[in-house]
């Protein structure tokens, strides 16, 4: 159990506390809905899906950049668009309507893609889901699922993981004003998607 | 159960509430520890190297107690230990020394080595960095990577977390400034990272 659940704290969540804004002494990029830092393996993007991992901060701040790092490219020109959804709040934790498109990275070849120098407000205590959106199927950078904040917890078997983030069917292309709810599931596993957060 | 403010504000980071006291538990808490994993592991120093890692209380208190736990000692060596201000949530680094706690000793067979008595007034859901200077290269038990706060997230290659930073630091006193030029955090992979042990009144 984290001690950030909402649920056992009865008020607004937190999944980064501390953030380093701006790009000094370090520059820190922050796995949506991370709360330790164990380790990182891999995770293969299903096309036309758009993932959803929840994350918020402990103060306002601005999101200057959104990153991905690709470790199996997929094919010529395939993209991954990445943005931003509000969501209805702790208690109803499903991404809402759009906050920001950032736009598209190319997923056709291997290393980080990012997209930076963004300006995109996030209130304190607000949560938000960072989203990824394939085009094609692509692996991807992924921390371990036990570094991750059990925002949808578990299933009813009693015997499944934690379940960190939650996907929708989604024909590629610009987010929608307003979140896709097309074959919706919680999902959890070994290593949940890796979506990287910039602020300043 | 009724929280506290800053229980309801989503724990402060890090300890959502805490044991004040010696009874009836006596409870001793990990700095930058999220977690209760098992995963207890030795980090390895450098010398003359000041370490940070992070905490904070979610009700005003005292820190009473502040330690390491030497795994593999070094003969004839300490470690200074104490506590710094932080420019706070959205800037971690350590600022300015709050605490200066003095030295344990880290040599052979030390084991858990504590400053106590200490009445280091702590306010709430302020976020503190704990340190250790080293005088020489011990292994200190710490918090694992599984229960290790992601304090600083990635570096630029998304590899890996980050949760303490250190820097050279001659040994001796603690500096009045934590020491600001070319810092470094630790990538601690699945690695342990550095980290002490605090209990309050």
């Amino acid at each position: 159990m984290h001690p950030f659940q909402p649920s056992q704290l009865g008020g607004p969540c937190v999944i980064f506390p501390a953030i380093q804004r701006g790009l000094t002494p370090f520059s820190s990029w922050y796995a949506a809905g991370s709360i330790c830092i164990y380790s990182y393996s891999t995770f293969v993007a299903v096309a036309d899906k758009m993932y959803a991992i929840p994350f918020s901060t402990k103060v306002a701040c601005n999101v200057e950049g959104i990153a991905i790092r690709v470790t199996v490219a997929s094919g010529a020109g395939t993209r991954c668009r990445l943005g931003i959804y509000k969501c209805g709040g702790v208690g109803a934790p499903y991404p809402t309507t759009l906050l920001q498109d950032f736009g598209s990275v190319l997923t056709d070849s291997t290393g980080v893609k990012s997209i930076t120098g963004l300006t995109c407000a996030i209130q304190a205590y607000t949560l938000y889901h960072a989203i990824a959106l394939f085009e094609s199927t692509p692996t991807f950078r992924a921390p371990h699922t036990e570094d991750f904040w059990g925002a949808w917890g578990c299933n009813n078997t009693g015997t499944g993981s934690g379940r960190a983030y939650i996907t929708a069917d989604q024909a590629y292309g610009a987010l929608p004003a307003n979140y896709s709810v097309v074959n919706p599931a919680c999902v959890g596993g070994t290593y949940q998607p890796g979506v990287f957060l910039r602020f300043t | 159960m009724r929280v506290p403010s800053a229980q309801a504000n989503g724990g402060t980071g890090m300890y959502p509430w805490i044991d004040r006291g010696a009874s009836p538990t006596s409870s001793w808490y990990r700095t930058s520890s999220v977690g209760t994993g098992a995963n207890i592991a030795t980090y390895t120093c450098v010398a003359d190297t000041i370490y940070a890692s992070y905490f904070s209380v979610p009700v005003i208190c005292t820190l009473t107690e502040l330690g390491v736990h030497v795994v593999n000692g070094v003969a004839l060596s300490s470690a200074r230990l104490g506590v710094y201000r932080t420019g706070g949530w959205g800037s971690p680094y350590p600022t300015t020394l709050l605490l200066d706690a003095g030295t344990v000793p880290t040599t052979v067979g030390a084991g858990p080595q504590f400053v106590t008595g200490l009445t280091l007034r702590l306010q709430q859901d302020v976020l503190y960095a704990s340190v250790f200077l080293t005088q020489s290269t011990p292994g200190f038990s710490c918090g694992s990577s599984l229960t290790t706060w992601n304090t600083w997230g990635s570096d630029n290659t998304l590899a890996m977390g980050r949760s303490c930073v250190y820097h050279a630091q001659a040994w001796g006193a603690l500096p009045t400034t934590f020491p600001s030029a070319a810092p470094t955090a630790v990538n601690a992979g699945t690695g342990p990272s550095p980290t002490m042990y605090t209990r309050y009144g």
